[in-house]
């Protein structure tokens, strides 16, 4: 049983960026906030993120564990506008989640979140960390799109480059180390990825200037990025492709 | 005195251009790491390439197939065909993948082993062909006119000719070949038998035998803690213990991988088990980590679950496996891959695999030398050269200095009787099947049918070119043959009279492949079929005849089937005992059971459940699967014939099996990708054909598939120019009806993707 109120844009942010992973998702919402975790069906990727106790504009009830269809919540975020307050009720007895935007009201099944796979989030920490605007990596990935399905990312003490290399084409994006607001490495680092991961990851990132990269040799990513302003928070593991012999 | 010159005075033979091997054939086998040649290998190689028939016997691993691929070469360079014959289908897709390594030089390599044949224009275009020899007769009898240019032919493993079931049209396919294209060059390689001379005279081919291996093999008996060679060397094991741990962890710990040979399914598993926690503890954190990684591959063989995956993903994150008959091929090819990349230490197998792929380790242990006959219905000893297959699957060139193979003796008897009777006696004597009534009812059609004998002095001819004839004589065979004569007679196969000619159902029933008490039995069922029969009756009718074989009855089923048989008696085709055609009451039960287990299969009932419910493992059930729709495939062309109005239900039947689904799934299986599992999803999900499909929204479609890669890519079938984005490696394995094709061949490079779980802990 509970109550919220959020603003429509935090509840876009955050459901588009569960979606670039899954289609179901665990929600625990408390009074201190929303929290998420969610893995994809392949275990390549992961994603935690949290929205705060000051992303909710009201907040009653209990501490409660659902499942929601995320497409379905899409679907009531099409309906609002800019500015709408969105009001998600939770009656645990009837197993149904009651959204209301202005003159709408829609009831929802929610889905049992036993079946829901319980990410367990492995102990990830890349030895790289890259501070990097994000219209410069969306550039990147935009020019990465049409050479290869991969992307390779370095780190080293020049900076920190994004590799696509096809067939017979090739595209970096260099950014020097005095371009990035931080950076820390040791020894160089690289590791390849899927660029549909990245790409849908960076993209789903809608309001943060700039997320900070964690990267390692042949390790997973990590993206740490906010959203809803310093309302909430996520990150995302990503795990590389590794060349065999 | 002058001094002679030695031996080391003279250019080594075992140089590839000493042997006469065309540079840039050498070239490609260098590239390939073959820098010198092995003893047989320089021996058979100078008469190959003068284009003689060689028979060469010797062990495994000794480098045979390289000699065989030579003569496929020579005869294509002459413009000529050459044809590689193996007896087991996964050996067809090895041979046919190393075989285009020498698509440089302009050859194309062609295979033919599934369920389909090559039409004859693809076939045309081939130097090569590599089939089994199911499928090579099967040409014969079309009179493929690719054979005209036939120049070479290997077979593989031709010892197999002592086997009961298939060794008979290896041997009737080599004689008939030969009697088509005089002058042949015949390559036969074979295991150390003991009348290789016997073998050689028939095909008029020189003869060479050697015990080479590249990898010295060592044989001994364990007993008691220690090792006894026959080499009279001994070693002990520590620490004390069982036998089998012992021996397994020895040889891990040495940084080799232990084989170990039992003698039932179970017992491959239960072993399998029990070693687990031994081999578990002496690997790495990197081996721990490559083994996840397999795991990982077996649940993804295929999209819908199987109780050996389930218990395989169990096993193989300890590094060990085990390998049978229950698996599917997907899964067992994926075992297989796993331990020849050392990411598993140990495997325990039934001796099936000792006659199948070459997976060498560096120790063989046998634990069991015998085993439960169906023929006999009690334990008897495994052949000595089944025995001495699987001891000769010990030592991995390259990363074996020493192959060691082991049998596990209880008692100082057992000991002795091992080091007698097993690793030193005489090899065995191959011996024609020939004269087996199954197999001479089948052949004596095909030969009749293609129009190769018309007569009784045509076929005593035929005959005295056998490997049987060249032994025995044929004066043996006489009455076998004019009672099978009198049988394809009597049921309108073969027309009565003097000469021996075929009737037009004759001419099809040998080009359909059935065999003939088959084609009868289905034609009566045909004839007897109501307008709208069941499924079940036809399932029972290609369940009641001798090509698919029954399956077991346990403990209670009987009765359950005898319930069943009386349920449906009226409506079943085919009744037990049709004169001496089907079979007595008990066995005709058990093909209840198959055709109720196929029952289950269509109604898309999870493999899971149906496994568990016969008792059999999903390798069985699919071998099922496979016979019951190449029958199903004869009986609808038999329909054609009799009972044309049937066979449009046949034709959707035969689908049905072979996709496990219901008929309204039918259409959407014709999509790559889509099997009876996503194929119902996607049913549910408001999608019942391609057409609703067709204008599907994407994130509907992989919602519904739970792959939006899989989904792209469908819609992009289904909508040819309409953009759809780039697809994604690491997709979902394609779906078959429960199996995923072969995973691609073997590159440099390949690249895999872990999971998140793999990485634990800073890098």
């Amino acid at each position: 049983m509970f109550k919220v109120r959020i603003r429509m844009e935090v509840l876009r942010e955050a459901v588009e960026i569960i979606s670039t992973l899954v289609a179901e998702v665990k929600l625990t919402v408390s009074k201190d906030g929303i929290d998420a975790k969610a893995v994809d069906p392949s275990h390549v990727a992961m994603l935690i993120l949290k929205l705060k106790d000051t992303a909710l504009e009201l907040f009653t009830g209990e501490t409660t564990e659902i499942g929601v269809d995320v497409e379905k919540i899409k679907e009531v975020l099409r309906l609002s506008r800019p500015g709408d307050i969105i009001e998600l009720q939770y009656e645990g007895g009837k197993n149904r989640l009651v959204v209301s935007v202005g003159k709408i009201t829609r009831h929802m099944g929610v889905v049992d979140p036993a079946g829901i796979t319980d990410p367990k989030i492995p102990n990830v920490t890349p030895p790289g960390v890259a501070v990097v605007k994000m219209d410069e990596l969306r550039q990147g990935i935009r020019g990465s799109e049409s050479i290869s399905d991969h992307v390779t990312l370095v780190l080293d003490a020049t900076g920190f480059t994004m590799h696509s290399e096809g067939e017979t084409d090739k595209v970096d994006l260099h950014i020097p180390a005095a371009s990035l607001s931080r950076i820390e490495v040791k020894d160089a680092v690289r590791s390849m990825y899927p660029l549909d991961f990245f790409s849908n990851m960076v993209k789903s990132i809608t309001s943060s200037e700039e997320v900070t990269l964690h990267l390692g040799n042949e390790y997973p990513l990590k993206i740490e990025f906010q959203l809803a302003g310093d309302r909430g928070e996520g990150r995302f593991l990503l795990a590389p492709r590794v060349e065999e012999d | 005195m002058v001094p002679r010159p030695g031996l080391e005075d003279l250019p080594p033979s075992d140089s590839l251009a000493v042997a006469g091997i065309p540079p840039d054939i050498a070239a490609i086998l260098r590239e390939d790491g073959v820098e010198r040649l092995y003893p047989p290998q320089a021996a058979a190689i100078p008469p190959i390439l003068r284009g003689r028939s060689v028979f060469l016997a010797c062990p495994t691993a000794s480098g045979k197939s390289l000699v065989a691929y030579l003569a496929l070469l020579r005869a294509a360079r002459a413009g000529q065909t050459g044809l590689y014959l193996v007896p087991l289908r996964a050996l067809g897709q090895e041979k046919a993948d190393e075989l285009s390594r020498f698509a440089a030089l302009g050859l194309r390599v062609g295979l033919s082993i599934g369920d389909f044949d090559l039409p004859n224009d693809k076939l045309d275009r081939l130097d090569i062909l590599v089939a089994t020899s199911e499928k090579a007769d099967g040409l014969l009898r079309r009179g493929s006119p690719w054979l005209d240019r036939l120049g070479a032919v290997v077979a593989d493993e031709v010892h197999l000719i002592r086997d009961p079931d298939r060794g008979p049209t290896l041997e009737v396919t080599l004689t008939r070949l030969r009697r088509r294209r005089p002058g042949l060059q015949v390559v036969a390689l074979s295991a150390t038998v003991g009348n290789a001379h016997e073998l050689a005279d028939w095909l008029d081919a020189e003869c060479i035998q050697s015990e080479f291996r590249p990898v010295p093999l060592r044989w001994g008996v364990y007993h008691e803690g220690r090792i006894l060679f026959t080499d009279l060397t001994r070693r002990s094991l520590e620490p004390p213990g069982e036998p089998l741990p012992r021996l397994t962890r020895t040889v891990i710990e040495e940084g080799g991988q232990a084989l170990v040979f039992v003698n039932t399914r179970k017992a491959s598993e239960q072993v399998a088990q029990a070693l687990a926690p031994t081999v578990r503890a002496l690997l790495s954190p990197d081996e721990l980590r490559a083994a996840a990684r397999t795991a990982r591959e077996i649940v993804a063989t295929s999209e819908e679950e199987t109780e050996g995956a389930r218990r395989l993903a169990e096993l193989l994150p300890m590094g060990i496996a085990f390998h049978n008959a229950s698996l599917t091929n997907p899964e067992r090819r994926t075992v297989e891959a796993a331990f020849r990349e050392r990411r598993l230490k140990a495997l325990v197998a039934t001796p099936t695999l000792a006659a199948g792929i070459n997976l060498p380790a560096r120790r063989v242990i046998v634990r069991d030398t015998t085993r439960y006959e169906d023929r006999l219905g009690m334990q008897a000893p495994i052949p000595v050269l089944e025995i001495q297959q699987m001891c000769g699957r010990a030592g991995r060139p390259r990363y074996d200095t020493v192959g060691e193979a082991v049998l596990i003796a209880r008692t100082p008897e057992e000991e002795e009787r091992y080091l007698d009777g097993y690793l030193s006696a005489r090899s065995e004597t191959v011996v024609s099947r020939l004269a087996g009534e199954p197999a001479l009812r089948m052949h004596l059609l095909a030969l009749v049918a293609s129009g190769e004998v018309g007569d009784e002095t045509e076929l005593e001819q035929f005959f005295a070119g056998t490997f049987y004839g060249h032994t025995l004589a044929y004066s043996e065979l006489r009455f076998t043959l004019e009672r099978v004569r009198r049988f394809l007679e009597e049921h309108r196969l073969l027309l009565p009279g003097p000469k021996l000619s075929a009737t037009p159902f004759g001419v099809m029933t040998s080009e359909l492949y059935l065999d003939p008490i088959s084609a009868v039995l289905l034609r009566r069922a045909l004839e007897r079929a109501p307008l709208g029969v069941r499924p079940f009756a036809l399932l029972a009718a290609v369940a009641a005849t001798p090509d698919l074989p029954p399956m077991f009855l346990r403990r209670g089923e009987e009765r359950t089937f005898l319930s069943r048989f009386a349920e449906e008696e009226s409506e079943l085709l085919l009744k037990p005992e049709e004169d001496g055609l089907t079979a007595d009451l008990e066995t005709f039960l058990a093909t209840l059971k198959t055709a109720a287990l196929l029952e289950r299969w269509i109604e898309e009932v999870p493999i899971v459940e149906i496994t568990q419910e016969f008792g059999v493992g999903a390798g069985d059930l699919r071998a099922k699967v496979e016979d019951a729709s190449w029958l199903l495939f004869g009986l609808s062309r038999l329909a054609v014939r009799f009972r044309r109005e049937l066979g449009r239900p046949i034709d959707a039947l035969e689908l049905r099996v072979q996709y496990g689904a219901a008929e309204d799934l039918l259409d959407l299986v014709r999509l790559p990708g889509i099997g009876r599992v996503r194929g119902r999803r996607l049913v549910e999900a408001g999608f019942p054909d391609r057409e609703a499909l067709r204008e599907a929204p994407l994130d509907r479609v992989a919602r519904a598939l739970g792959s939006p890669a899989l989904a792209k890519q469908i819609l992009a079938e289904l909508n040819p120019g309409r953009s759809t984005g780039t697809r994604r490696s690491g997709d979902p394995p394609p779906e078959s009806s429960g199996e995923s094709p072969p995973p691609p061949g073997p590159g440099r490079g390949r690249r895999s993707h872990p999971t998140l779980e793999e990485f634990r802990g800073p890098p």
